[in-house]
């Protein structure tokens, strides 16, 4: 994870099972392909901190030792550890801004049940756990989206097939 | 049932997959209602149900939990399901819902008469109910 | 000044559950006291008197309608939300009637418990 600081307008890009967090208010944190994955974006906005997770499957108990080998791959480990990176980056938890975006229900799931709908609920659970509330979710669905979150101004955008990026309330 | 899949989706972070025949469910907790419905509700889990959900619903990690959490949060789970699809199939009736029992014998909630039950697969467990009602004569 | 708070339910599970939620928001609640029914509920208000009583309905002993009844006939000034599976007509108006300034549906999010308590104590969250 780098975080250095970037010319006026960077476009980080976050892939899947990856996160990246970012302090610099010309940067914006992107990740795109958000089918059955769901995007978590979280946002210190007193100090214009801002995480993005791009996490593919809910339960790390799945398979721990690939949990272990790329936390970012589930939403238990994935979200507890982007909350890890944005602490060191000097994010305070409380007031953190969470948004959830993705879990459609996508036609090539692999056999997998509901995926994307179990991606969301995992989520959900891990930040009950971690004591912080969601501040939204653009989720379900059967398109695959992308979510662009501005770190100058914490704002969170989204764009699906075809139509031009929308900022969500 | 409605009522079951948004409880245990906005407070148990979980959702049901499939239904499934001749599991056991040895966890019970089992309530009574009435007023415009009169009748009894009971909710079966198995331990691995049981051990997710209450974790789920308290926010803790499952190596945490006292056999005192998962009863009370059977009992809370049992009264949520009941109650509001009582709310849900009447919302223009009235009803008082008595206090769930726990540590209920699954063999002997099976030995009682019951309209309806079902049980759910769901990725923690298994999840069953048990339903008997009739309608208050008016 | 200490901001107290008193939860009503014969459930512990969700006592917990709504205490954590509190905590969450950071309102300034410092002192919370819990009851598991009506009667129990009196004797915390009269011990305590809490600017803040979340209640149930369903209870063995003395249930939420008569819990309120009473505070209202002892002129309790606390801002009352009921939080019950119950939620039919009939009773929802008679909670209102009653004094209640918000009401609950269970089962709910924590959002939404956070949103029904910054509604009912006229706060916002940043």
């Amino acid at each position: 994870m780098t975080m250095a600081a970037s010319p006026p307008g960077t476009t980080l890009t976050v892939g899947i099972a990856d996160a990246k967090v970012s302090a610099d208010a010309g940067a914006s944190l992107v990740t795109h392909a958000l089918g059955s994955c769901v995007g978590v974006t979280a946002y210190d906005r007193k100090r214009k901190i801002g995480g993005l997770l791009h996490i593919l499957l809910p339960e790390s108990s799945l398979d721990a030792a690939e949990a272990e080998r790329n936390p970012y791959k589930y939403a238990d480990t994935g979200i507890r550890r982007l909350f890890e990176e944005l602490a060191r980056a000097g994010a305070e938890r409380r007031g953190l801004e969470v948004r959830l975006i993705g879990g459609a229900q996508m036609l090539n799931d692999q056999g997998l049940f509901n995926i994307g709908h179990r991606n969301v609920l995992a989520a959900r659970k891990l930040l009950w756990k971690m004591g912080c509330f969601l501040k939204g979710e653009e989720t379900g669905g059967a398109e695959s989206r992308t979510v662009r979150l501005e770190i100058g101004t914490g704002d969170v955008y989204i764009r699906r097939q075809g139509r031009p990026e929308e900022k969500l309330r | 049932m409605e009522s079951v899949s948004e409880t245990l989706e906005t407070m148990f972070y979980t959702a049901v997959e499939e239904v499934v025949e001749g599991q056991s469910t040895p966890r019970v907790g089992r309530t009574e209602f009435r007023g415009t419905l009169n009748g009894r509700m009971a909710v079966g889990l198995d331990d691995g149900a049981a051990d997710g959900l209450t974790a789920s619903f308290l926010g803790l990690d499952l190596e945490d939990l006292s056999e005192q959490d998962r009863e009370q949060v059977l009992s809370e789970l049992a009264n949520i399901v009941c109650g509001s699809y009582l709310s849900a199939a009447h919302p223009e009736g009235r009803f008082d819902l008595a206090a769930p029992e726990v540590g209920v014998r699954e063999e002997e909630v099976e030995r009682e008469a019951w309209e309806e039950r079902i049980c759910f697969g769901i990725p923690e467990g298994l999840f069953r109910v048990w339903l008997a009602v009739r309608k208050e004569q008016a | 000044m200490t901001k107290r708070v008193l939860i009503v339910d014969d459930s512990p599970a969700i006592r917990r559950m709504v205490k954590r939620v509190i905590e969450m928001t950071g309102l300034p609640f410092e002192e919370f006291v819990e009851a598991s029914d009506g009667m129990e509920a009196l004797a915390a208000w009269r011990a305590m008197a809490p600017e803040l009583i979340l209640t149930d309905i369903n209870m063995p002993g003395m249930n939420g309608e008569e819990l309120l009844a009473e505070l209202r006939r002892e002129e309790c000034g606390a801002k009352v939300l009921v939080i019950s599976t119950d939620s039919t007509r009939e009773r929802k108006e008679r909670m209102r009637e009653l004094g209640a300034a918000g009401y609950l549906p269970k089962p709910f999010s924590p959002e939404k418990l956070r949103d029904e308590l910054e509604r009912i104590l006229e706060v916002e969250h940043v």
